[in-house]
């Protein structure tokens, strides 16, 4: 079982930093600007979840944090600092002693993820060779002992299995083993079980908490489900828009969330444990990239936007605020700056 | 009083057929096998298909066997480069019945059967056996003119909006197809009826002339749901309408859906593997496990306090979106679903029930033997609560 993430412990220097990350694609249509100012950090042992709709930027940061865009079109602004060396400006050779080593990720749909036409433990092995100077008898060991440690039966024999003769659920330790081989500090888990099954997704989720818990690392859990949140995360994100638009411990984004839209995410989620009331949807969509807004990314699904002054959400551009010093946890809201006002909208 | 739909032990087997790598000793046996064929149509028992079945057996570890009965319902022959290997039971004598404007929920994982029931339900696909009774009404019986009634009556949502709706149309014609395909004119034209559709649905006039790509997937899902409104059918089959959906859209489609079952009446059956937006929607709820029903029962009960532990496994499995919520005490299954072409005998549920370990000698014997036919399809629901507590505690 998950260790209950509750009551975070004084935090020590931030192992990952982000500031201001920024990500754009050039495309036939003009520039999508995916994220816009990313702001992100995470203690050493502690899961963050990212939680965002589709769109929001959650998965292009995550792969900007992997380096996935080095040599590629899209333009990746600001800092990511890990252990304080900042991986924005390093070339994609560079890039290679981190990835796999020192960060390491784990894909949404494991099937398309793995090489179809290698056996599964040849795969990991591989991953274990890049990073180790060993002999392919070693690191094969290696892979077995891996498969082992994520729950996968009989693991010498499935070490020659194909990715297609296992089951979503192992090859989503598969994986897994495939991630971890290394021992990174740093694992990113993209949607790890919007795949599965809620029996099998609860299993990967005790997993992850039982290997993390092992290992020490740092988990950054990419997901839309609040509920995986709840369940295994210290700290959240939420991005909208590829913004972040409230960072909090998982007790206060449910106890005391600031953000409308954080409360529009939570009003609009049926529960299992509460009794059915009518939901109460977010109107609208999530803006277009392609053209941002010049105000708040929110403003025209906001039902509180009367509450400011000025008509300010749709001329400037909230910033993150609130956090260090404050009573209130950092928020990019208009409205979390005037506290009394805050209290009108309940 | 009549339910409105009655399905009574309904079954689809579907055969599973040759072509897995390593068969192609078949083809090279051919003229032989032609030969024989052609002798004696429709069965072809040669012995390189005795040799596959054999070999796939191996593979599986457990012979793909059906009992005698249900082969000889099912006489299926094997062709020349096909044969005949096994059955996939997809849906197992299900039962289960919808009252007029409810809301019946289908929940269970991928692979249990759900989808296979709404198929069966659309006669999309034919029933191995059972009965599936519209206001009494069977419709394994309907042809032609009483099928193409009863599909008026019966409607679908489909999971995927995108695939469902074809690109090169635009959503003014899609809504109205089913309107043309049954030869209905609406007073006032179908044009108008297609707009009043798609206000019910809250889709802007202007959207009549554009196309599926120009929307998003909830206003997608919206056109999906209007076009199964165009004939006031009496129950729409929802098959997992809001998963490819995100949260706050989601919760728009479900009160969409709730909105047209209070204006219309309208009932449900709502197919979803998300537990939470069931207990939102549904009335009563059956909860399925390898193509049988294992619990059933109005919403509250089911939840509030259920009985078999798949239900309870299922229920505990849900993440909850509390950081508060008392996380103790759940059930956690192991392993992954085991094959619908060779389940368990007995009980389906018993090679990852987590009570089963505990049961006495003479009660595992029961489930391992007997398919439990009760409400509750479990032999120990009294003995089970129990045991499920001190399994519990012995993982704890």
């Amino acid at each position: 079982m998950a260790t209950t993430p509750q009551g975070s412990t004084s935090t020590p220097a931030p192992m990952l930093d982000i500031r201001d990350l920024r990500v754009s694609f050039p495309t036939d249509d003009g520039v999508v600007h995916a994220v816009n100012g990313m702001d992100l950090t995470l203690a050493r042992g502690e899961t963050v979840g990212i939680v965002g709709e589709s769109g929001s930027g959650k998965t292009v940061t995550s792969q900007a944090l992997m380096g996935l865009f080095k040599d590629t079109s899209a333009t990746v602004t600001g800092e990511i600092r890990l252990d304080g060396e900042d991986l924005v400006p390093l070339t994609e050779a560079q890039m290679r002693a981190y990835r796999g080593k020192k960060i390491a990720m784990i894909f949404q749909d494991p099937l398309s993820a793995m090489h179809p036409f290698y056996p599964v433990g040849a795969q990991i092995a591989e991953a274990y060779r890049v990073h180790n100077k060993v002999s392919k008898k070693a690191a094969a060991a290696v892979a077995v002992d891996m498969l082992g440690r994520v729950g996968i039966p009989d693991p010498a024999r499935r070490y020659s299995s194909y990715p297609h003769e296992f089951s979503g659920g192992m090859r989503q330790r598969a994986m897994i083993a495939m991630a971890l081989v290394c021992e990174p500090e740093l694992l990113i888990a993209d949607e790890p079980t919007t795949a599965l099954d809620v029996t099998v997704q609860a299993q990967i989720l005790d997993l992850l908490g039982e290997l993390q818990s092992e290992t020490g690392a740092s988990v950054i859990m990419v997901t839309h489900d609040l509920g995986v949140v709840a369940e295994v995360c210290h700290q959240v994100v939420v991005m909208y828009g590829g913004e972040c638009v409230e960072q909090a411990t998982v007790a206060d984004i449910f106890r005391d969330p600031r953000h409308p839209y954080t409360q529009g995410l939570l009003a609009s989620m049926p529960s299992l444990a509460g009794k059915s009331e009518r939901l109460a949807p977010i109107p609208g969509f999530p803006p277009s990239l392609l053209a941002l807004p010049d105000g708040c990314l929110f403003a025209d699904r906001c039902p509180q936007t009367h509450l400011v002054p000025d008509q300010a959400c749709t001329t400037t551009r909230p910033t993150l605020t609130g956090g260090a010093g404050s009573a209130s946890h950092p928020s990019r809201c208009h409205l979390t700056l005037t506290e009394p006002v805050r209290e009108v909208a309940r | 009083m009549t339910p409105l739909l009655q399905v009574t032990d309904l079954t689809k087997h579907f055969p599973v057929r040759g072509g897995a790598p390593g068969s192609v000793a078949p083809i090279f046996a051919g003229p032989r096998r032609l030969a024989r064929t052609l002798a004696a149509p429709g069965k072809d028992p040669s012995s390189s298909a005795t040799r596959d079945s054999a070999r796939h057996a191996e593979s599986t570890h457990q012979t793909p066997r059906s009992d005698p009965q249900t082969s000889a319902r099912h006489p299926l022959g094997s062709s020349l480069l096909r044969s005949q290997r096994g059955l996939i039971k997809a849906v197992d004598g299900v039962s289960f019945s919808v009252d007029a404007g409810q809301t019946l929920g289908l929940v269970g994982e991928s692979g249990c059967g759900k989808s296979t029931t709404g198929r069966l339900l659309m006669r999309l696909l034919d029933p191995t056996s059972g009965s599936i009774r519209l206001d009494g009404q069977e419709i394994a019986e309907l042809r032609r003119s009483g099928l193409q009634e009863y599909r008026r009556r019966v409607q679908m949502v489909f999971q995927n909006p995108s695939s469902s709706l074809n690109p090169r149309q635009s959503v003014g014609s899609a809504i109205a197809a089913p309107l043309l395909a049954q030869g209905i004119e609406p007073p006032g034209g179908v044009k108008a009826k297609v707009r009043d559709l798609m206000d019910r649905v809250g889709l802007r006039p202007d959207h009549y002339n554009r196309f599926p790509h120009e929307f998003s997937g909830g206003q997608k899902q919206r056109v999906g749901i209007a076009r199964a409104l165009a004939l006031d059918p009496h129950l729409i089959i929802c098959d997992e309408p809001v998963s490819a959906l995100d949260v706050s859209v989601q919760a728009q489609v479900i009160n969409l859906l709730q909105d047209i079952q209070r204006d219309t009446g309208v009932a449900y059956l709502f197919i979803a593997h998300d537990l939470s937006v069931v207990k939102h929607f549904a009335d009563r709820i059956a909860v399925m496990y390898l193509g049988r029903i294992m619990e059933h029962g109005p919403t509250h009960e089911v939840f509030g306090a259920p009985q078999h532990p798949y239900t309870r496994a299922l229920l505990s499995a849900v993440p909850q979106a509390a950081p508060d919520a008392d996380r103790s005490g759940r059930i956690r299954l192991t392993g992954d679903l085991p094959s619908p072409a060779d389940p368990p005998s007995g009980c389906v549920f018993r090679t990852r029930c987590p009570a089963y370990a505990q049961l006495g000698a003479e009660h595992q014997e029961l489930c391992r033997t007997k398919v439990p036919h009760r409400a509750v399809a479990c032999h120990h629901t009294e003995l089970v609560g129990e045991r499920l507590r001190t399994a519990v505690a012995a993982t704890d």
